[in-house]
């Protein structure tokens, strides 16, 4: 058995997604049929993501498990292996191995109020939830569904055709932000905690799902604490850098637990028990 | 593995290089040999014998099974599209001649760490279900071996197959496992007689004399209250970052990634080096030599324990010997018990 063997995706669609087009989102599927039947992932999961012949990186699976068929990855460009990822054109090929790591706890949320609040490229990881949550199947399982997003600039935002979608629901109360506006932006400006902070959600019968850049999430967790949502009730996932993606390359771990496999999804309540080295 | 002891037999110093050839006959076999430097494990050629009186190997036995750089897959492109070859172990039965306790423990430490399911790394297993480990007990331990306070023994008998016991004129073999069986019976030598058995545990004793009063590594529930503790911010101003110390060590299995050559390798790398946790962003986690030093010194003494139930040292003493900036783990041990948040 070697671990280490991707399996042959071929790119079906690539969108880009800021106005730099430094985030791209990729739209896969398995070359081989019962690869693509096989392949069984839950919501926060992730996956090694390589170009053959250059490298590999840890990606979040944005897409949900409830779209058949297909994977996506949104990928922001920052080191030689996303460079490459972002030359290719639909019909290559990428190497997929996983899925990997824990998912986000969407059977213990089932009854209550949901909060998302995503900063950036933060959304690619929420997303795959957000979709599992809102799909129809699922929705009624969950009461309340918020999202709250913001990026440094309009031209920052990821997943706009997504966000329109969302907004369209009636299910669904979304807050789109922005830390600095332009001629043509009419929505909000401010940062994230800023925009939780007005909305104040109520951390009755409620949960948080939050993943952004760390300055971010260090003020959105000191607001949550002040709204009264208890550690437990705040979720959130890490990156890191990884190899193998199967807790053998000893790359990942903070404290005792290994990002790729005791994570990425951990509860507030537990990262405050571990060391603050991430 | 262990079942029923088999009786000890006795093979004499002269037979032991016809032993070797022979083994090697029969498929690869590892032998560990040479001196001080030099010393490691070496696949058999004609004349190459272990050398008794020279203490554990320099380099370690998890190079056989885990080596520095190793292919996972090749690839080429075919018609516009990818080919993967994976890498597979051949499987074939092979022999590893010499095995010092402390190396054999470290393998048994490494195991949970490669099998664990559901992602057995085959590379790895494959290789330890193919291999006969006949291990060499201490009758010398080196002026850095701990093994004792590491839970280890200069006769240990964990993850070996075979162990022979070095006393005058040869060696007490006792087979330990069924497949240690399979190599000593078809040797056909004599049982040990009494007066051998005797000299065998006269030798454990000496050994363990040798060793008495290392310090213990069992430091599991300090460290894990010491993270913060000020005692890091200088416990690795000597230290270099060069990362022998993590090359030669047994437990240290860290590697890295990479694509070169139409080929997937890994290859070791160590938790010593700056870009070892640099995330592509340029974030990184452990920026100076003390978060680097203090998550090699924790994952041995206190993640592993965590996760596993013991430390990930087995009291070798080659990163004692080999530090250039005479970084001496046992006396940092001794430092570490008084750490307390």
């Amino acid at each position: 058995m070697n671990p280490y063997l991707p399996h042959l995706a071929v790119i079906q669609e690539v969108i880009p997604e800021t106005a730099s087009q430094d985030v791209k989102t990729f739209r896969v599927a398995f070359a081989e049929p019962e690869v693509r039947d096989g392949f069984r992932y839950e919501p926060g999961q992730f996956a090694e993501v390589s170009v053959i012949g250059v490298g590999e990186a840890p990606i979040s699976i944005t897409s949900s498990p409830t779209q058949e068929g297909y994977l996506e990855f949104a990928v922001k460009r920052a080191g030689v292996m996303t460079t490459a990822m972002h030359h290719a054109r639909p019909g290559d090929y990428l190497g997929i191995r996983g899925p990997y790591g824990n998912h986000f706890p969407y059977r213990e949320m089932e009854g209550k109020d949901v909060v998302f609040i995503a900063g950036g490229i933060g959304l690619a990881p929420l997303r795959s939830l957000i979709t599992f949550v809102l799909d129809p199947a699922n929705r009624d399982r969950y009461g309340a569904v918020s999202i709250i997003y913001g990026a440094r600039s309009p031209g920052d935002l990821v997943f706009k055709w997504e966000l329109e979608r969302w907004r369209q629901r009636d299910d669904l109360a979304l807050e789109v932000t922005v830390d600095r506006g332009d001629a043509s932006w009419q929505g909000r400006v401010g940062f994230v905690p800023q925009v939780l902070r007005e909305l104040a959600p109520r951390p009755e019968n409620a949960v948080t799902v939050t993943c952004g850049p760390p300055v971010m999430i260090k003020f959105v967790l000191q607001d949550l604490e002040k709204l009264g949502f208890t550690p437990d009730q705040v979720i959130t996932t890490l990156e890191m850098r990884m190899k193998c993606g199967i807790g053998k390359c000893g790359r990942c771990n903070i404290g005792s637990r290994y990002v790729c496999q005791d994570g990425p999804v951990f509860s507030y309540e537990q990262l405050r028990q571990m060391p603050a080295e991430y | 593995m262990k079942e029923r002891p088999a009786m000890a037999v006795f093979l004499t110093r002269d037979q032991l290089p016809a032993v070797l050839a022979a083994s090697a006959e029969r498929g690869p076999t590892w032998v560990a040999a040479g001196r001080g430097e030099d010393s490691g494990f070496i696949p058999y050629r004609p004349g190459l014998c272990l050398d008794r009186e020279a203490g554990p190997t320099r380099r370690t036995l998890k190079e056989v099974f885990f080596p520095r750089a190793e292919v996972l897959f090749g690839y080429a492109t075919v018609d516009g599209v990818p080919r993967l070859q994976p890498a597979e172990p051949s499987g074939q039965p092979m022999v590893v001649f010499g095995v010092r306790p402390c190396d054999a423990r470290a393998l048994a430490l490494l195991d949970p760490v490669f099998e664990e399911p559901p992602h057995v790394d085959g590379l790895w297993a494959g290789r330890r279900q193919a291999a006969t480990l006949v291990g060499l007990g201490c009758d010398r331990p080196g002026p850095a071996c701990f093994c004792p306070a590491a839970g280890g023994d200069p006769l240990g008998e964990e993850g070996l197959d075979v162990l022979l016991v070095p006393v005058d004129g040869g060696y007490l073999v006792r087979p330990l496992t069924e497949r240690g069986r399979a190599w000593t019976e078809p040797l056909g030598l004599p049982p040990a007689r009494p007066e051998q058995q005797a000299a065998a545990e006269a030798v454990a004793a000496r050994a363990r004399e040798r060793l008495a009063g290392s310090p213990p590594v069992d430091l599991q529930a300090t460290l894990a209250r010491g993270f913060e503790h000020a005692l890091w911010d200088r416990l690795h101003e000597r230290c270099l970052g060069c990362a022998a110390c993590t090359y030669l060590c047994p437990t240290c299995h860290c590697f890295d990634v990479g694509d070169e050559d139409g080929r997937r390798w890994r290859r070791w790398d160590s938790c010593m080096f700056p870009a070892f946790t640099l995330h592509a962003s340029g974030h990184n986690p452990r920026t100076t030599g003390k978060e680097r030093m203090r998550q090699r010194l924790m994952h041995k003494f206190c993640y592993y324990p965590e996760r596993r139930g013991r430390p990930a040292c087995v009291g070798c003493g080659r990163c004692v010997e080999i530090c250039p900036a005479n970084v001496d783990l046992r006396s940092v041990l001794d430092q570490l018990k008084g750490v307390r948040a």
